[in-house]
């Protein structure tokens, strides 16, 4: 009881009222007097005033929440929700799906709700962030305004989640799960996930395998993810492409294409003391994830890639972990100049 | 250090433009005889004359098709040189018949030091704001590379008026690249309200022992160091609006003998410039009326030519493309062409409606908005309000009186630009005025310059230790602008982290996709409007008349045909929240972004924004 009582009161002032109507409603909780007497005077004023004068009764526990699909051509299959600091994903269990046009009510907890997610039978998901329902009713209308577009994606396989962030410098087309009961097939949909967008697999397994597919075809290595805490996000690096890494020689570089859609024909490598190193690499130019290792660089300032389309490319960054320069699309120049012919 | 963010880089872009006035002086006073323009217009001063001339010979060069940059830099060139010498030796005969006293001095380093806090901070290429990224550095730059004046068929806004355009035409074209161009331009709009008060103060015979102090608390105004440093129409209708007022004035004084032209010529250019100079012709009116109704026929005649006539010119041209004179802001809708009509979307105009629930959080009460709309005046109302209380006290009705029209103003832009949080920023055009008939008024006052004096002090302090009227842009912002300019990068230890020059998300995208994809290729962006540094097409949907049909309910087909017609290869808007408000349930192209799908994502530019593929 005691620990219940100073869970409460480190919480913000809205959710005390939460908390407490719960706790008074279902729990016919009276805070016995030695219990009360460790808690600050403040509080206890406070706490006395509530007792006195219980106004969470009139609270309700639950709300009826009405959902209507207002998706074209999609019925709503599934309907999942992520209480407010709660890592636990909820599902409301679906008789049948909604079918667009229609409306079911549900009866759901009256908290602050940090996401609802909607599944559609074409496979798409829809989603509500940073929900609060109505005291004692409410009405959600679901529509393609409420698609993931992007930023991030949730994959509901279960009810605790792993975060996988794409930490690579091309879009990745889809995550297979490694292990028996999971499909061959990934688990994403056609949308990709781009640099540094996340994806909230949803499992009860306190650790998974995944492989990731590039937009090339190209397979990572398997990547092992035990479950931490519940903010930590795991990223899957450009390093998972480049298969064994070899152990570089001292004063050795090794420069990798991380750009999809294109090869490199040469490369400048600038060093801080010395003249240029100059790479013509036009008979056989890299493509993604195809690197070429340079002996002796010495102490490089940045280098220039040009690819075949004449684009040229700076990469000032040494990235430690791949223990390369990974020239990709955003390290391409910029130009502005003016056009040609224009002077 | 940043190639376009240097003491170097600063110093360049004050000599191009100051290139470009000198030539504009040059030209304006050789011309000035030769075309008797004091016969006719004798407060049109030299500069503006030469400006003018400029603009003018832009349409030649532009139907000879060699508008191009080089040919501007041998044009400007030329007359510089006797420019430069006519302002040697009027800047000799003035420096060494000046009477130099300490508070001569200090005023001059005062002003010296508020012209560097302003002039450093146009010099940065302000690559946040909209307007010039969208329609007003865009023009000038396609004609240049084109060697013409055209329409640009992907925005709406090639229309009336045009004046900004074509003057801008010259600074941009002695510019070394199309970030420094930005830069020229916003120093040129700079120089610009530096002229306006100059000269304003010079028609209207203000003393000079006030005019340094006076300058400084025009350019202390916190509105006027954000917005003259932005490469739009702003500055020059303020210089036009400034000169208009001001010689309306002058011409009813007594000892004025020329024609009385000048202001009605100043206030037709003005409207050629910015259609919310429209504003200030209900002063300029009020002002104008009575000398008017004195006129010979002869005299209305010719005033009203040429108030109308560079406007007009501007009209007929728009008129001719897309049937309405006005186009696109307020349109004539009974003669608009069906092809060019604009039907804003609901969520757009929710968006645009300042009044409107979206901005409920900005619903003040009614003495908080007034009080919104004369603080962003800050120190030029002060004068105007010392003005009005001298001549109160001296009993000087005439003055008191020649005040009263901008009480009109005040109540009509209350009104239109209503709610001022918002629309305040588009009565600057009377702000350098303002000051000025404070200064007029004040200065048959024993002891006007103290009170000036006070004045400029009082304006040093309000934008030095205030967020005035939501403008957060105190000194410690300005010194903060000029020492980065000084030292050739941002200042990350200040507490203003994010730098005008930063491009935004969607500017990024432009960027990139100028270097990245190959030329010709045509953009659709659903609601963001830049396009300046891409050199392909860029079509906003929500601004272009052929793609209006997207925004409202139809099928993937219909969508799918808008786009083929105008041969989009590539679509834009962000990632996360495609559209504004709920507008993505209209749009059912959003329903296939995905690899080999219609929308087909290739780079998200940092802030989420996202470039896709079109697949068709």
């Amino acid at each position: 009881m005691y620990w219940k009582m100073t869970c409460i009161l480190e919480q913000e002032p809205a959710e005390i009222l939460v908390e407490l109507s719960f706790l008074m409603k279902n729990h016919c909780f009276i805070p016995p007097i030695y219990n009360m007497l460790l808690i600050k005077g403040d509080d206890l004023i406070v706490l006395l005033i509530f007792v006195a004068f219980n106004p969470f009764v009139m609270l309700q526990d639950s709300v009826d929440i009405t959902i209507c699909n207002g998706i074209e051509l999609q019925s709503i299959h599934s309907i999942n929700y992520l209480v407010n600091q709660s890592w636990v994903m909820e599902s409301i269990d679906l008789e049948q799906s909604i079918p667009p046009g229609e409306s079911v009510t549900f009866r759901m907890p009256a908290r602050f709700l940090d996401r609802m997610i909607f599944e559609t039978d074409s496979g798409s998901n829809f989603r509500m962030i940073s929900f609060m329902p109505g005291l004692s009713s409410d009405t959600l209308l679901v529509t393609r305004a409420h698609k993931e577009f992007g930023g991030f994606f949730d994959v509901i396989m279960g009810t605790r989640p792993y975060a996988i962030r794409n930490a690579t410098t091309v879009p990745i087309t889809n995550i297979i799960l490694r292990g028996e009961g999971f499909p061959d097939t990934g688990i994403m949909n056609s949308n990709p996930l781009l640099t540094d967008e996340i994806l909230f697999l949803w499992s009860d397994q306190d650790s998974i395998t995944i492989t990731a597919l590039d937009i090339h075809g190209n397979l990572s290595d398997s990547i092992h993810i035990v479950r931490q805490g519940p903010d930590s996000i795991f990223s899957i690096q450009s390093e998972s492409f480049l298969g064994d890494i070899p152990q570089m020689a001292r004063g050795s570089i090794r420069i990798v294409n991380g750009i999809n859609g294109t090869e490199i024909k040469e490369i400048e490598i600038y060093t801080v003391l010395g003249d240029p190193i100059f790479l013509d690499l036009s008979a056989s130019p890299l493509d993604l994830w195809q690197s070429v290792t340079v002996p002796n660089a010495g102490n490089v300032e940045f280098i220039v890639c040009i690819d075949t389309c004449d684009r040229t490319y700076s990469a000032y960054q040494f990235s430690s972990e791949a223990e390369s320069y990974i020239v990709d699309w955003w390290s391409l120049d910029l130009n502005f100049n003016f056009p040609e012919g224009s002077h | 250090m940043e190639q376009w963010l240097s003491p170097l880089v600063f110093t360049q872009t004050l000599v191009r433009v100051a290139v470009v006035w000198i030539a504009f002086y040059g030209s304006g006073r050789l011309l000035r005889k030769i075309l008797r323009i004091d016969s006719i217009f004798p407060l049109l001063p030299n500069e503006l004359v030469g400006l003018l001339t400029f603009a003018a010979l832009t349409i030649p060069l532009s139907l000879a098709g060699i508008m191009t940059r080089s040919i501007c830099q041998i044009l400007l060139f030329l007359p510089a040189i006797p420019g430069s010498l006519f302002i040697y030796s009027s800047v000799r005969k003035r420096l060494l018949s000046a009477k130099l006293s300490l508070i001569s001095i200090l005023s001059v380093l005062f002003l010296v030091f508020v012209l560097f806090l302003n002039f450093t901070h146009a010099s940065m290429p302000n690559l946040a704001f909209d307007d010039p990224l969208v329609t007003y550095a865009v023009q000038p730059d396609r004609w240049l590379n084109a060697g013409k004046i055209f329409w640009l068929d992907e925005t709406v806004f090639s229309g009336f008026p045009m004046l900004y355009e074509m003057t801008a035409v010259w600074p941009a074209s002695i510019s070394s690249n199309r970030m420094n161009q930005l830069s020229v331009l916003q120093v040129f709009q700079m120089s610009m309200l530096v002229l306006a008060v100059f000269r304003g103060l010079s028609i209207m015979k203000v003393k000079r022992e006030i005019r340094l102090p006076l300058s400084t608390v025009v350019l202390l105004t916190t509105a006027l160091y954000l917005w003259c440093a932005i490469a739009k129409t702003d500055t020059l209708a303020i210089l036009l609006c400034t000169l208009a007022l001001a010689s309306a004035i002058r011409q009813k004084d007594e000892s004025f003998t020329g024609k009385p032209f000048s202001s009605w010529f100043f206030m037709g250019l003005a409207l050629a410039t910015k259609q919310s100079a429209l504003v200030v012709f209900i002063p300029f009116s009020i002002y104008s009326l009575l000398p008017f109704i004195k006129y010979s026929f002869k005299q209305k005649a010719i005033a009203l030519a040429v108030l109308l006539l560079i406007p007009g010119v501007f009209g007929v041209r728009t008129m001719l493309k897309t049937g309405s004179p006005t186009y696109p802001f307020y349109p004539v809708t009974y003669t608009l062409n069906s092809d060019w009509e604009l039907s804003s979307t609901e969520e757009r105009l929710t968006v645009q409606s300042r009044d409107s629930s979206f901005y409920n959080q900005m619903d003040f009460p009614l003495y908080k908005h007034i009080g919104i709309y004369f603080a962003f005046m800050e120190g030029n109302i002060l004068l105007l309000l010392l003005g009005l209380a001298v001549s109160a006290a001296k009993k000087n009705w005439k003055g008191i009186l020649i005040s009263l029209p901008l009480i009109a103003y005040f109540a009509v832009s209350l009104k239109l630009f209503w709610p001022p949080w918002w629309g305040a920023k588009y009565t600057i055009l009377i702000y350098p005025f303002i000051a000025i008939l404070g200064a007029k008024l004040l200065q048959d006052f024993r002891y006007h310059r103290i009170a000036t004096y006070i004045v400029m002090i009082l304006a040093f302090i309000v934008p030095g230790f205030f967020a005035v009227a939501g403008n957060a842009m105190p000194f410690s912002y300005r010194i903060t602008v000029a020492g980065s300019v000084l030292h050739g990068e941002w200042d990350t230890n200040s507490n203003y982290q994010r730098l005008i020059n930063t491009p935004t998300a969607e500017g990024a995208s432009n960027m990139w996709a100028n270097a990245a994809l190959p030329p010709g290729t045509v953009i659709f962006s659903l609601n963001e409007e830049k396009r300046y540094f891409f050199d392909g097409t860029i079509i906003v949907g929500e601004r272009h008349p052929l793609t209006q049909s997207i925004y409202q309910h139809n099928t993937l087909e219909e969508e799918l045909e808008a786009l083929d017609l105008l041969g989009v290869d590539y679509v834009t808007f962000y990632r996360e929240d495609p559209a504004i408000l709920q507008q993505e349930n209209k749009l059912a192209i959003l329903d296939h972004i995905g690899i080999g799908d219609i929308l087909e994502p290739v780079i998200i530019i940092k802030g989420g924004y996202l470039l896709c593929r079109y697949n068709r």
